[in-house]
């Protein structure tokens, strides 16, 4: 239980870093979960995020699966391609869905690292219920969403990310190399 | 970042990320799907895709539109056959051809969905961080949340009011979506400086047919002409009304004439069975030559002309000497042409001219489009079949709400344009902030859904206007040039995701219903809530001190949610219009559009207007008018004993006017004043609106002028004067517009629209610029061989006020003393796709209007084109 529940706070971690202008009490934890990451100002930091994250501009990486996955026909690119309905089916089926008023493209890399802490927090309630079944299969659930859907497009993504310079987004490329692994040795974890 | 880490490393540092506060992004999901399924029994249940009725807003056109929503997402878009928009103009026709044709939609009303689903549009709040404004200077974006941002314009907004500065809000918003909205806001918050988009399009052809018919927009009926003469306009491929290119089609098909009148060989003018080509701007001059000798050769329609106008003998007389040779000076259109034109356009009847914003953007405009308008009156063919009909318009009827005086002026000086339009004077209000000649300097700017950068004339000016403002606040769905100067952008809404009622374009009552397809995808508030909210966050109320924003319009209850409470507004303007149904009703209804079963009337002027049962109708009576004669404070018997209009006794004031030359005063059976005739005929009602005249005994409604007939010579034009304090001619003159080509700048440069493109804001659509993806300048082939230029070649543009490169496009489709190029290019914002692609053609104008109705004046430009 408590691996699932270290998980689970891990990726509700990665969904804020990824999801959210930064603030102060962000970047504190940024400092003493990736070892290494330096912060720059804030201002700098929160320029940093909406370039990188937001948009538009030469420097945007688009955060959203379907772009790298379904870059729809003669290379127009366009949000919500098949994999944003996908994903958006899996939420239902886990009980959830995208809260009013937040956005609601659902193949947002924040959603999907949202959508694994809950499916985590499931599993660590499953298992202090006793219920092994259950948590196997949120386990299952798991693995299937991170084998074909979060990890099928998460190198190419931060690749484009990591093509920056300056300080701030030093901190993001750090930010996206620490999901990368974690990510990966979840892929490894759950064979 | 090389270090690498085990699976125990990250579960170690899991501890530190748990600071981070739990994410909101998910809820429990409702539609009982909250009991998670096991894995084995996920539904292959795919939902079932929907198609959701809703108007297109890609343009102004407003076509009915069918959604295709799969899984929460847009998948296509179709024509929508149960909205007169897209199936045809006249209702005849439109419950025909929807059930054999059906409905039709242009290119950019299919790329809709990449316009939903575009990449590089604004998705959250963002905060200027850069203080230094200009073009192409970095802002330096900050995300920023929406409460931030909404609590800052709300308090900035509080702070201005607060210190009496109400009035240096400036406002500007698009003209076909969620303005009344903004209307309620900028009245009951007290600035008079609320302006939209109309100036920037047809404000003069507004001008030109309420002076001559009365109407701001009649409309063609050109399914049924035999006889189609178009003065600069590209009805088959121009920005708006998916429906034309198959109605001009039908009226080919069925042995219509067409013949197009401007400088350039545009799609309709291709189509047509004669181009004309002719100077820019002196299209008028040409109508005129035509009138002559409609009226020399007596093939005018006199049964008409006698019965139902006005001032044709001073008219005549005017056109006596604007004989085919004096118009071949001035249009360069061949005397021999225009005879062959007058002979053609008389003798194929029903016959039908129409003008749009071709000679509409020049400085002689409206004069230029009555003399187009009069030729109409000519053929006897206003309000009747196949020929201009004025629509009936009775659709969702706004309420206005109770708001301050305001004792400031505005900033455009809209009163001292004659025959302004309520849209206001763009180039005015922005002139004068970069000159310092505005009345007060504005502080605040909030510019709604509108590029002014890209689509006012003189691009430089715009953007030291802009500078000029303490605060500006832009909400546009993607980053255009003038976001580029916000201090904050708030993220708009397609019309995929947004509310709407619309009502144009047809010749009677439909009113449609846009509606959201899909919520705003990136959780944003439509246009209208963020109004609604910033409202809300300032706490402001009517001049009663009554709530607006909170309160349920219909149901008087406070309403918390901003939608529910857009919804019930709505509602309220249906129910208090002509449909009289609720939203929920719209909504149900085929299509979601509610259409007035009487359908197209022709021959309205010839209706008769009812006095109510029972009125008594006297004479020797008088009507009391305040000092300034506007209001009408009751009336006088014939004992000499002053009445309110409701009956009761009134004290009459020392200052006011008596009119005592009214041919009668009609009172209601209960003796309250319900109208008058006036002196010259004119049936008024209690509040001298007109109603209609008298005729045989009878009142007949006639046409919205003064005279209620149609008016060839114009008293009210020749009442006023115009911006600059010149007299108005009373005739449709022709007058040379300001700027012609001099031996610095030889040559015309004009501008027009295709259907690949709206205004400016199209140009980050992938399929839209693949469509046309470059505005190469078009110059004639002789011209380019003088100036010794290849097609293709890279060449100056140059202006008094701008130079910039371009390519050229050697043509034998444009005038040789004419230069022209497609609106809407050379962006340098907006997105990854649109930057960098062809010309913007504002830098080379000058920012000015027309001095009668405001027009902004985009095609009264002369330039020198030169090899790079
Ligand atoms: S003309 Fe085209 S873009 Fe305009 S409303 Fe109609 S379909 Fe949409």
């Amino acid at each position: 239980m408590e691996t699932s529940l270290a998980r689970a706070s891990l990726y509700n971690f990665l969904a804020a870093a990824f999801g959210d202008p930064p603030t102060p009490q962000m970047m504190e934890a940024w400092v003493k979960t990736v070892p290494g990451l330096r912060p720059a100002p804030l201002d700098e930091m929160s320029q940093a995020y909406t370039r990188l994250l937001v948009g538009p501009g030469a420097d945007y990486a688009p955060p959203y699966a379907s772009l790298y996955l379904n870059p729809s026909s003669n290379g127009k690119p366009q949000l919500w391609g098949a994999a944003a309905a996908a994903v958006e089916a899996l939420y239902g089926e886990a009980g959830v869905e995208i809260a009013p008023g937040q956005p609601r493209v659902p193949d947002h890399l924040a959603l999907e690292l949202q959508f694994m802490q809950h499916l985590c927090a499931r599993e660590a309630d499953a298992e202090v219920r006793g219920d092994s079944a259950q948590a196997v299969e949120w386990r299952e659930r798991q693995r299937a969403f991170l084998r074909d859907h979060l990890w099928p497009w998460l190198p190419q993504f931060v690749a484009r990310l990591s093509n920056t310079q300056d300080e701030a987004r030093a901190v993001y490329r750090a930010l996206a190399a620490f999901m990368l692994a974690f990510v990966q040795s979840e892929v490894a974890d759950h064979g | 970042m090389t270090t690498t880490f085990t699976r125990r490393d990250f579960l170690k540092l899991a501890g530190a990320a748990g600071a981070v506060a739990l994410g909101t992004r998910f809820v429990a999901a409702k539609n009982g799907r909250a009991a998670a399924p096991s894995l084995a029994s996920r539904a292959a249940g795919q939902t079932a895709g929907n198609w959701i009725a809703t108007a297109c807003n890609m343009c102004g056109g407003q076509t009915g539109v069918l959604v295709r929503v799969d899984e929460g997402r847009v998948a296509k878009i179709e024509p929508n056959p149960d909205n007169p928009i897209g199936v045809a103009n006249v209702s005849t026709d439109f419950w025909r051809w929807k059930n054999t044709d059906g409905a039709a939609m242009c290119p950019k009303g299919n790329a809709g969905p990449m316009a939903l689903y575009d990449p590089d549009r604004v998705k959250t709040p963002l905060k200027r961080t850069n203080p230094e404004k200009g073009k192409g200077v970095d802002p330096g974006w900050a995300a920023i949340s929406w409460d931030e941002a909404l609590n800052t314009i709300a308090a900035k907004l509080r702070d201005l009011r607060d210190a009496g500065e109400a009035h240096k809000l400036v406002w500007f918003s698009e003209d076909h979506s969620f303005v009344d909205i903004q209307k309620d806001f900028t009245e009951l918050y007290g600035t008079p400086n609320y302006h939209n988009h109309s100036n920037l399009c047809d404000v003069a052809r507004k001008a030109s047919f309420k002076l001559v018919v009365g109407d701001e927009r009649p409309l063609g009926d050109f399914a049924n002409a035999r006889h189609i003469l178009l003065f600069g306009w590209n009805p088959l491929s121009a920005t708006k009304w998916s429906h034309l290119p198959r109605i001009f089609t039908r009226a080919i098909e069925n042995g219509a004439k067409l013949v197009v009148v401007d400088p350039y060989l545009s799609q309709t003018a291709a189509r047509a069975h004669e181009w004309i080509p002719l100077r820019p701007a002196t299209d008028g001059a040409l109508a005129l030559a035509l009138a002559h000798l409609l009226i020399k050769w007596n093939l005018y329609d006199q049964e008409f002309v006698n019965n139902w106008t006005t001032g044709f003998d001073d008219f005549a007389a005017f056109v006596a000497d604007k004989t085919p040779e004096w118009a071949e000076q001035i249009t360069d259109v061949p005397a021999a042409t225009i005879r062959r034109m007058a002979r053609d356009m008389a003798n194929l009847r029903p016959a039908v001219v129409d003008v749009w914003s071709g000679p509409g953007q020049h400085s002689n405009a409206v004069q230029g489009g009555r003399a187009i308008a009069i030729l109409n009156a000519l053929l006897g063919n206003v309000d009747r079949p196949g020929g201009l009909i004025n629509p009936e318009r009775k659709g969702p009827a706004r309420q206005k709400p109770h708001g301050p005086k305001i004792a400031q002026p505005r900033l455009d000086n809209l009163n001292l344009y004659p025959f302004g339009h309520g849209s206001g004077v763009y180039t005015e209000v922005l002139q004068s902030i970069v000159d310092g000649t505005a009345a007060y300097m504005p502080k605040i700017g909030m510019v709604i859904f509108q590029n002014l950068v890209l689509s006012v004339p003189g691009t430089d000016n715009v953007i030291e206007a802009l500078k000029k403002l303490e605060f500006l606040v832009v909400v546009d769905t993607m980053l255009s040039e003038t976001a580029e100067m916000a201090d904050i952008v708030i993220p708009g809404t397609t019309y995929l995701e947004r509310y709407d009622l619309t009502t144009n374009w047809v010749t009677w009552t439909s009113v449609s219903l846009r509606q959201p397809a899909v919520e705003p995808i990136f959780g944003q508030l439509p246009e209208y809530e963020f109004v609604v909210e910033v409202a809300r966050r300032m706490g402001l109320k009517d001049a009663d001190d009554k709530d607006f924003f909170t309160v349920g319009r219909i149901s008087g209850q406070p309403v918390d949610s901003t939608q529910a409470w857009y919804e019930e507004y709505l509602s309220e303007q249906l129910l208090k219009g002509g449909p009289k149904i609720s939203l929920d009703d719209l909504k149900a209804l085929p299509g979601a559009v509610w259409i007035d079963p009487k359908g197209t009337r022709y021959e309205k002027f010839k209706d008769e207007v009812h006095l109510p049962d029972g009125a008594q109708t006297k004479t020797g009576y008088a009507i009391v008018k305040s000092a300034d004669g506007k209001t009408i404070l009751g009336f006088k018997d014939d004992r000499g004993a002053a009445h309110k209009p409701d009956g009761s006794a009134l004290d009459v004031p020392a200052d006011a006017k008596m009119d005592d030359k009214v041919q009668q005063i009609i009172l209601d059976k209960d003796g309250k004043l319900w109208g008058y005739v006036d002196a010259k005929g004119i049936l008024k009602g209690a509040d001298g609106s007109e109603k209609g005249f008298r005729r045989d005994g009878k009142f007949l409604k006639g046409w919205s002028t003064p005279s209620r007939l149609i008016e060839f010579t114009s008293a009210q034009a020749a009442a006023r004067k115009d911006r600059n304090g010149n007299a108005i001619d009373a005739q449709p003159v022709y007058t040379p517009r300001d700027w012609f080509p001099n031996a610095d700048f030889p040559l015309y440069l004009i501008n027009w629209k295709e259907s690949s493109h709206t205004h400016s804001r199209t140009f980050n659509n992938p399929w839209l610029i693949e469509l046309m993806g470059w505005n190469r300048l078009a110059i004639n082939s002789v011209t380019a061989a003088r100036l010794g230029l290849k097609d293709g070649d890279e060449i100056w543009v140059e202006s008094p006020y701008g130079k910039a490169k371009a390519l050229a496009r050697v043509t034998q489709g444009i005038h040789p003393e004419v230069v022209g190029w497609q609106h809407g290019f050379g962006h340098w914002g907006l997105g990854h796709i649109a930057k960098g692609k062809g010309t913007a053609d504002g830098s080379f104008n000058k920012t000015i209007s027309d001095p009668i109705s405001g027009m902004a004046l985009h095609k009264e430009v002369c330039v020198k084109v030169y090899r790079v």
